[in-house]
């Protein structure tokens, strides 16, 4: 790495994109995710769209697990009840998808602080008991309740651009022509995704480098030594809970506007739950880089496995859902024996390779 | 982007604006430090002058933010009666304060004295009484304890200002000031031209500063210098070096050393480059690495302690980083040499060029020397070995001579024409001639005015022709380089009748990176033998690749597998030294020599009769048992 301009004031460290070698990197990395809807096929588009919600979500979960370090097996009841907001409201009261993701957020996070007051006495393994439990009490009141949600049938979710009143209203769904260009609704959905996700990732960073995300990570290594300098702990679980929540219900209202109809179960349960705690895993915990490359990871990981799957001796026997649950068990081992970083740790031991170079450290 | 458009500055010379009235005033004034800060505060207002690291970032202080220190600590200073042949004694780090102070005093016509921060308190004292110092500037808490603590022995000093309050505030002292008040104090009172009119009143002939002598050999004597000596010498050595406003310093070795004072105030205030202050001594390394300097001034324990570091990482590289600098390395090393004869053929700058890409280049990144045009070794001789081993990896470090007394230098190796082993030739203005008796004589515009208070040392020093006797000795080659070969009042003679120079020994004992000191003993009789210090991080890397347990220092010196390895690098040295020469005999000192024992000066300079008087038995014990 060649030398470093000299920080010469408090702005130059805080920059996001300090040289040129990361302003190259974002310039290169958003060209990229532009372009892709372009390039891709409608399936590969569809498969991009998931891979952004579950940028979102992981990165919820991110800022719970990764920076406050309270473990959470409740991460679907937040998406579920975002996804349920959206649906209802949508379909109840008419109103516009923009104004449903903010909606979404309010409801989960209303829920995840009410949970959090709870959870401030818990640690650890008695945590992801409490927010299992919180999992399982979603799904009973979402099927307790069908003449909103549909109970085990399910409900439609509309997508209006505006209020809708009587008779059918315009469409987020519909294709659309934009200066010439021909939008179908993949297309036009993986826009809005990448917008949500950026954002969420802009915030997500900057929580973790400003003084509240600090708080976080520090009652994650140890709340009482925490404590003694001055971090209140309740505050930073709260504000945890509360921030992570609301990102999950709008991670959950992107996924009940790809999904356009929601049952409750699946695919809300456990399963998904700890499908993000194994994305910011594999993605390497802690980290903003992590969530994002773990969600990223994980989502074209399974049909990737399932395209190489039928090529692989012994697998080949099996179904393509089997085939990419054993090639995905097998990269998620390998990661926590040998890179526990994962990806972010990488990355990592790469950089550090060759900028310690001739050293190595 | 902001440099960019500097590039684009430099590469369109701008025609230069007609010079003020005030340019011209500040150019008819006599040629002092303080004159020259102002016209180039006149000429450059906004260029940056100097930069600071505080809490992570890097302050910068303009050419005119860096005069109106200067101005106000001037004026702060007569309000505090300071006149003209008063001594102002600075008890700092290096910071920017330090030059306000220093420039300060000098606009007065005043001494600037500076006083090491590593002197314990009676040193302190010796100086303080020494000078007649009026007012002492420290630097914080701890400087400002030892003056508290020597009030007694040094009624002189009147005011005491300190440059960080923090932990003064119940210092019960009434000559107590904080530099806050101080400098506040001075830029109320600061009228229009005051400065300029004291600046009119100096003489350049008038000694304007106090370097004090490391004192290897006795008490420190304070060296008297005027502007006239420190500008004539600086000017020449612009010109030789090509040093220019675009240049940058990193200002980390004591301000008190007449070496550094060329690199943070002669220099600069003759070309106006840009002088970085790091974060504190600890942090060095950082620094530099941050900086870059494109001008760098090493001691040679710097350059010693960069090759231990260098091999001390390197150990722990991975397989192929570890094969290609061992490669590299050793052939760089080769082209280095036939470089320098001036016989490199297409294949050598092929390889060499290949070794920058996978070498060389990062390496000079990670030490910080990757800009650095100009690295410089002074203060105390070094090894010719660590100099080629720098040159084999694309760093050709000049050597620099020069005594305090002669205004820090006289000899420079010119940049392009090195020499290894030689100190270089005399710098333009300065005569050289080598006495019967071997030793060196200089003469020129850089001789000092003689020793503070000190008329008889100084006649000892200064012959009637106006020569100045360094003390070394040393021979001069058909093209004036010159070569040092020992200090003349620290030669061994051997029972034998040798006479050896124990730097030479005591150099090639050092250039292994498990050796941090090492002193030669020999004089009367019939063997040369060694006192060694190790280097304590790096002897405990080595027993801890070894799996030795081990736990402090002591521990460590006292293992009979360390002595074992002294022995192998002890070996080694000697094959670098003559028959006569050899080290036949050592002995680990068992504790490190600390300033505070009295057997280190203030610079890190051993002082051999205090080390000879400190362990008389262990000495004895290599000579008693005749065992080798």
């Amino acid at each position: 790495m060649p030398t470093r301009a000299l920080v010469t004031s408090h702005e130059q460290d805080l920059a996001l994109y300090p040289d040129v070698w990361h302003r190259l990197a974002m310039v290169l990395g958003r060209a990229t995710a532009l372009a892709f809807p372009f390039l891709a096929s409608a399936r590969w588009v569809g498969v991009g769209n998931a891979a952004l919600v579950a940028v979102v979500g992981a990165l919820a979960l991110m800022i719970l697990t990764g920076f406050c370090g309270q473990v959470s097996l409740g991460h679907a009841a937040f998406l579920a009840l975002g996804a349920y907001t959206a649906a209802v409201l949508g379909q109840k009261l008419g109103l516009p998808f923009w104004l449903l993701l903010p909606a979404s957020g309010a409801v989960a996070a209303t829920t995840g602080l009410a949970v959090g007051v709870f959870a401030l006495r818990l640690k650890g393994l008695s945590l992801a008991i409490v927010t299992l439990g919180l999992v399982l009490l979603v799904q009973h009141v979402l099927l307790s309740l069908p003449e909103w949600t549909g109970g085990l049938s399910g409900t439609a979710v509309p997508m209006h651009l505006g209020f809708a009143g009587e008779g059918r209203a315009p469409s987020f769904r519909d294709t659309s022509v934009l200066g010439g260009v021909v939008l179908r609704f993949e297309q036009k959905l993986y826009f809005l995704f990448l917008l949500l996700a950026l954002a969420t990732a802009q915030v997500t960073h900057n929580v973790q480098r400003t003084h509240t995300g600090r708080a976080m990570m520090a009652v994650r290594d140890q709340d009482l030594a925490a404590a003694a300098m001055g971090v209140d702990p309740t505050r930073a679980k709260l504000l945890a809970f509360g921030l992570s929540s609301s990102l999950a219900g709008v991670a959950g209202a992107m996924f009940a506007f790809q999904q356009q109809y929601l049952t409750v179960e699946p695919p809300f349960d456990l399963g998904m739950s700890i499908q993000y705690v194994a994305m910011i895993v594999l993605g390497g915990i802690g980290t903003v880089f992590g969530a994002v490359a773990g969600a990223l990871a994980f989502t074209f990981l399974t049909p990737l496995a399932e395209e190489v799957g039928s090529a692989l001796p012994f697998l080949d026997r099996l179904s393509s859902a089997q085939q990419s649950t054993v090639l995905f068990a097998a990269v998620v081992l390998a990661f926590l024996v040998f890179e526990p970083m994962g990806l972010f740790g990488l990355w990592l031991r790469v950089k550090r390779y060759f900028v310690a170079w001739p050293f190595s450290y | 982007m902001s440099l960019l458009m500097e590039d684009l500055l430099w590469a369109y010379p701008v025609p230069e604006p007609e010079p003020s009235k005030e340019l011209l005033a500040a150019e008819a004034l006599p040629d002092t430090l303080p004159a020259r800060l102002l016209e180039l505060a006149l000429r450059h207002p906004e260029r940056v002058a100097l930069r600071h690291k505080r809490l992570g970032v890097w302050e910068e202080l303009t050419w005119r933010e860096y005069l109106d220190g200067v101005r106000a600590a001037a004026r702060g200073l007569w309000e505090l009666g300071v006149r003209a042949g008063d001594a102002v004694a600075i008890l700092s780090d290096n910071r920017p304060e330090w030059l306000f102070a220093d420039l300060g005093a000098q606009a007065l016509g005043a001494l600037a004295v500076g006083i090491y921060q590593t002197n314990p308190v009676p040193d302190v004292a010796y100086i303080l009484q020494d000078s007649r110092a009026r007012v002492l500037l420290c630097e914080d808490q701890e400087q400002v304890d030892k003056a508290v603590a020597c009030r007694a022995d040094t009624p002189g000093v009147e005011h005491v200002v300190g440059f960080d309050a923090r932990g003064t505030r119940h210092v019960d002292d009434a000559r107590l000031l904080t530099w806050d008040a101080f400098h506040t104090r001075g830029s109320a009172l600061l009228e229009d031209g005051w400065f300029e009119a004291r600046l009119a009143e100096l003489a350049p002939h008038t000694p304007s500063m106090v370097v004090y002598t490391s004192g290897t050999t006795g008490q420190p004597k304070g060296a008297l210098l005027s502007a006239y000596n420190v500008l004539d010498s600086a000017g020449e050595l612009v010109g030789m070096l090509d040093v220019g406003p675009e240049d940058s310093v990193l200002s980390y070795l004591p301000l008190c050393h007449v070496a550094e004072k060329i690199f943070t105030l002669y220099l600069p205030l003759s070309a106006g480059c840009v002088v970085h202050f790091g974060e504190s001594l600890d942090t060095v390394r950082e620094d530099l690495r941050e900086v870059s300097p494109t001008v760098f001034l090493g001691v040679p324990r710097i350059w010693e302690k960069m090759h231990a570091s260098v091999s001390l990482r390197m150990k722990d590289a991975s397989w192929l980083k570890r094969r290609l600098f061992d490669f590299f390395t050793v052939r760089g090393r080769e082209v280095a040499r036939r470089r320098r004869e001036g016989r490199a053929t297409v294949a050598d700058r092929l390889l060499w060029a290949l070794g920058d890409v996978c070498v060389f280049r990062p390496l000079q990144e990670r030490l910080g020397l990757r800009r650095c045009r100009l690295a410089v070794t002074g203060a105390a001789p070094v090894s010719a070995e660590l100099l080629e081993w720098f040159d084999g990896v694309g760093v050709a470090i000049c050597e620099g001579y020069g005594q305090t007394e002669c205004a820090g230098v006289s000899h420079m190796t010119p940049p392009g024409r090195r020499r290894l082993g030689s100190v270089g030739r005399p710098i333009p203005g300065v005569e050289c001639r080598i006495a019967e008796d071997g030793e060196v004589l200089v003469r020129g515009s850089n001789v000092f005015c003689g020793y503070l208070h000190r008329p008889d040392a100084t006649a000892e020093t200064v012959d009637a022709d106006g020569w100045l006797h360094t003390g070394d000795v040393g021979r001069v080659d058909e093209d004036g380089f010159l070569f040092i070969t020992g200090r003349k009042k620290e030669l061994l003679i051997t029972s034998g009748g040798k006479n050896l120079s124990p730097e030479k020994i005591e150099n090639a004992l050092k250039t292994s990176p498990y050796i941090k000191e090492a002193v030669a003993i020999g004089d009367g009789r019939h063997f040369v033998s060694a006192l060694v210090q190790l280097d304590e991080e790096a002897v405990s890397d080595w027993a801890t690749r070894q799996r030795l347990p081990h736990t402090s220092y002591a521990d460590l010196a006292a293992n009979p597998a360390v002595v074992d390895l002294v022995a192998r690098e002890v070996d080694k040295a000697n094959a670098l030294l003559a028959r006569v020469e050899q080290v036949r005999a050592f002995r680990i000192l068992p504790k490190e020599l600390h300033q505070d024992d009295g057997v280190l000066t203030a610079t890190q300079k051993v002082r051999r009769r205090a080390v000879h008087a400190a362990y008389p038995e262990l000495i004895e014990s290599m000579y008693g048992g005749k065992s080798a």
